[in-house]
């Protein structure tokens, strides 16, 4: 039985013997520690003290307490068995790892065996000597490597990738988790050779692993390919099967490789690569012009349309910069614009451009500018989008033209009524007044044949000239503001101004118009328009009939309809229809009829936004409706 | 007895002034006419009579259209005058506008508006209007 080293830290004297007991422990980094069951005493030797950094001078441990303290946690448990109440099952040897907390402060890893070396009385034990050995190193490793498995299983699982393996010595297939996963199989699945293949879609991704496979097993030679497998619910699926022969004596005694699910991949390139047809195919052929500019307005791609329209061949405008087409006054704006974009304050916009065809002429465009940028939203190219108007443009400016030439015309017009209607007046006034002061001076002269005719002509030339008057005053009811007028209101006033031929033909009126309607309108205008009615309902009577006269009125959309109908001698709407509101038209061979009335009085209605509408029936009546805006609109 | 001692005429036509100026005789209206062809004439003259104390219209027709100065400058300049005697004015005008009937609202001095030609039974008209504002 091996004696124990004792070390008296008091009286410590160095043999040359322990010396190189200590040396060759500190080069095996090996510390000894020992401890009496039956005092509880502990010494620790130098070589231990050494493995966490203490030397002997300057650390004392009397109790194992004092040592334990310095264990981790974790593993103070494993000490448990030097615990007196506990000397029943003191194993006589035991081994088991430890940490401890190194001098600097660092936990280093310790392995530990130790043994009873001693018993009192030969049946209790006594003393136990112990070796620790400094294990971070190693332990490190191992953890290091236990991280690393389970980073590999977790990438593996993320990434989707499995390994397989088939043991063609003894014929064993063995599939990773994700593999399994893969194929969606169950956990307890077990699959053959030819289960696995079978896998495979039948036909030609089937016969392209086989061949494959059988290739690496006779010649070695692995393979990397894509394939479809389907699941046993049916669904297909890409992955990428990837398989390295093992080789032994020149015989392929294993294959193994990896399995990754690209299903998603492939299939998102399939729809980029239709989108990108459907792209393509859409930008080729459309019908306006359309370019790709990378961000430095280079031109990247231009379709046939926007060639065309700028009358260059593909290559010719590739050449090209956008400024070299542009019109000068739209560069200002385009760059603008464009620089908004490039500093991100603007995704895309609109405007109207000019280009300039290559044979010179300026093609009007609306141009739509869009930003494409990458799922990081980072800008990639713009897509201009050019819309040929300028046959649309080319019309409006000759419909401005036209309106142009519409408005002078009309201002001539207008001053040409003003000045002929003034002049008229003043000469056609003169003749009068002359002829007044002739009858004066000469009364005989009525007696001559011609002076009847002469005052028939004068008066007749004041008349048209007070027409003409009315019509050169008829404004559109954009120069003037409308009112809300009571319509029962006029429409008395106009029929008491025709009450004197009421009472004498004993005519028969039936006003209905209810009070409370209001029109929007001009009050002369108004007063004109009912008068004109109403006269021409006793201008244009019959004389074989009592006269009736009926007005109504009533709402309709934005309208309040008025009718007035006579029982008169009606008019020949097919004959006369057309011309009816026309100037100088006489339906009826009456000493009164001027023609002027209805041609004035529907410029009235027609400037106070209403319309006139008219049915007739000859010898049976006419009713007029006069179509006017509704006050509450 | 005539209602007006002195007329004035402001017109540029010849036909009206001797119209007018015929009626006005028929109808015993006046005593006297004064006859200018343009506004102008007929401020230099008022404004000399002014100055020269000597004898003012009672009754002014006045013309809107005439050449050099029309009625309106006219009736601008006339309102400046300082003048004690007071009198009658009558656009008389062909203008069936009604942008000028408006207008001449705006002149207090302006006491009515007589649309041409001019008959006996207007002058009469005027002449009982006067008679029954004096």
């Amino acid at each position: 039985m091996l004696e124990p080293f004792i070390i008296n830290k008091n009286k410590r004297k160095e043999t040359p013997a322990s010396d190189i007991h200590d040396k060759l422990l500190a080069s095996l980094k090996i510390g000894v520690w020992r401890f009496n069951y039956q005092t509880e005493e502990i010494q620790l030797e130098s070589s231990f003290l050494n493995i966490i950094g203490y030397n002997s001078d300057d650390f004392q441990a009397l109790k194992m307490e004092d040592v334990i303290h310095m264990v981790h946690p974790r593993e103070k448990k494993s000490f448990d068995f030097l615990k007196p109440s506990n000397h029943s099952i003191v194993p006589n040897k035991c081994s088991f790892e430890f940490r401890i907390r190194h001098q600097n402060g660092n936990w280093i890893w310790v392995e530990n065996h130790c043994e009873i070396i001693s018993h009192k009385n030969k049946k209790e034990p006594e003393w136990l000597v112990g070796f620790v050995q400094d294990i971070s190193e190693k332990k490190s490793e191992e953890l290091l490597s236990l991280k690393y498995k389970d980073l590999l299983r977790k990438t593996n699982i993320a990434a989707s990738i499995g390994t397989w393996e088939v043991d063609l010595t003894n014929n064993i297939i063995g599939w990773s988790e994700v593999t399994r996963k893969i194929h969606e199989a169950s956990e307890d699945y077990v699959p053959t050779l030819e289960t696995g293949i079978n896998f495979y879609k039948e036909g030609e991704h089937r016969t392209r692993i086989t061949a494959l496979f059988k290739k690496c097993v006779a010649k070695g030679i692995g393979f990397d390919d894509k394939f479809i497998i389907v699941t046993p619910a049916g669904k297909e699926k890409w992955i990428r099967t990837i398989g390295i022969a093992v080789m032994e004596k020149g015989v392929c005694v294993k294959v193994y490789g990896v399995f990754h699910d690209i299903d998603d991949r492939i299939r998102t390139m399939e729809n980029l690569a239709i989108t990108e047809e459907k792209f393509r195919k859409t930008f080729d052929s459309a019908g306006i012009g359309m370019a790709m500019v990378d961000m430095n307005t280079e031109w990247m791609r231009v379709n046939k349309s926007l060639c065309k329209m700028l009358g260059y061949t593909e290559k010719e405008l590739l050449s090209l910069t956008y400024q070299d087409f542009t019109h000068p006054h739209d560069l200002e704006q385009d760059k603008i614009l464009l620089a908004e974009v490039l500093k991100g304050n603007l995704d895309d916009y609109e405007i109207e451009k000019r280009y300039i065809h290559k044979n010179g002429s300026i093609i009007w465009t609306i141009l739509t500018i869009s930003v494409v940028r990458d799922d990081k939203g980072a800008p990639l190219h713009f897509l201009s989008q050019l819309n040929n108007i300028s046959d649309r443009k080319n019309a409006e400016n000759k419909v401005k033209e036209l309106l142009g030439v519409t408005k002078d015309q009309n201002d001539r017009l207008l001053n040409f009524a003003h000045i002929v209607s003034h002049n008229l007046r003043s000469h056609s006034g003169n003749l009068e007044m002359l002829l007044e002061l002739m009858e004066v001076d000469n009364p005989k002269i009525i007696n001559e044949e011609m002076f009847p005719l002469l005052k028939e002509a004068v008066g007749q030339l004041e008349e048209t000239v007070q027409n003409l008057n009315e019509v050169a005053a008829l404004k559109t009811k954009t120069e003037l503001n409308l009112t809300g007028l009571k319509l029962g209101e006029y429409v008395n006033k106009a029929i008491s101004n025709i009450n004197s031929f009421i009472l004498d033909d004993s005519m028969q009126l039936d006003n209905n118009v209810d009070p409370a309607f209001e029109v929007m309108g001009i009050p002369a205008y108004m007063d004109s328009i009912l008068l004109n009615f109403l006269t021409n309902t006793i201008k244009y009577r019959s004389l074989e009939r009592v006269p009736e006269i009926e007005i109504n009125a009533f709402k309709q959309n934005e309208y309040i309809v008025l009718t007035i109908k006579d029982n008169g001698l009606g008019i020949d709407l097919d004959m006369y229809g057309s011309k009816l509101f026309g100037m100088y038209k006489t339906f009826h061979k009456h000493e009164d009829a001027r023609g002027l009335g209805l041609f004035i009085t529907r410029n009235q209605i027609e400037a106070m936004g209403g319309k006139v509408e008219v049915t007739s029936e000859v010898n049976v009546g006419t009713t007029f409706s006069i179509y006017l805006r509704n006050e509450s609109n | 007895m005539k209602v007006i001692d002195l007329t004035c005429i402001v017109d540029d036509d010849p036909i009206f002034v001797y119209g007018a100026k015929r009626m006005m005789e028929l109808a015993n209206f006046s005593n006297g006419f004064l006859i200018f062809n343009n506004g102008q004439d007929a401020l230099d003259k008022l404004k000399a009579l002014i100055e020269s104390g000597g004898i003012l219209p009672d009754l002014i027709l006045l013309d809107l259209n005439m050449p050099i100065m029309d009625g309106w400058q006219f009736l601008d300049s006339f309102t400046e005058f300082e003048i004690e005697k007071e009198i009658i004015i009558y656009i008389v005008s062909s203008s069936v506008d009604p942008v000028d009937h408006e207008r001449s609202k705006h002149y207090s001095v302006v006491n009515n508006f007589v649309v041409k030609p001019i008959s006996v039974d207007k002058v009469t008209e005027i002449m009982e209007e006067i008679t029954s504002s004096k």
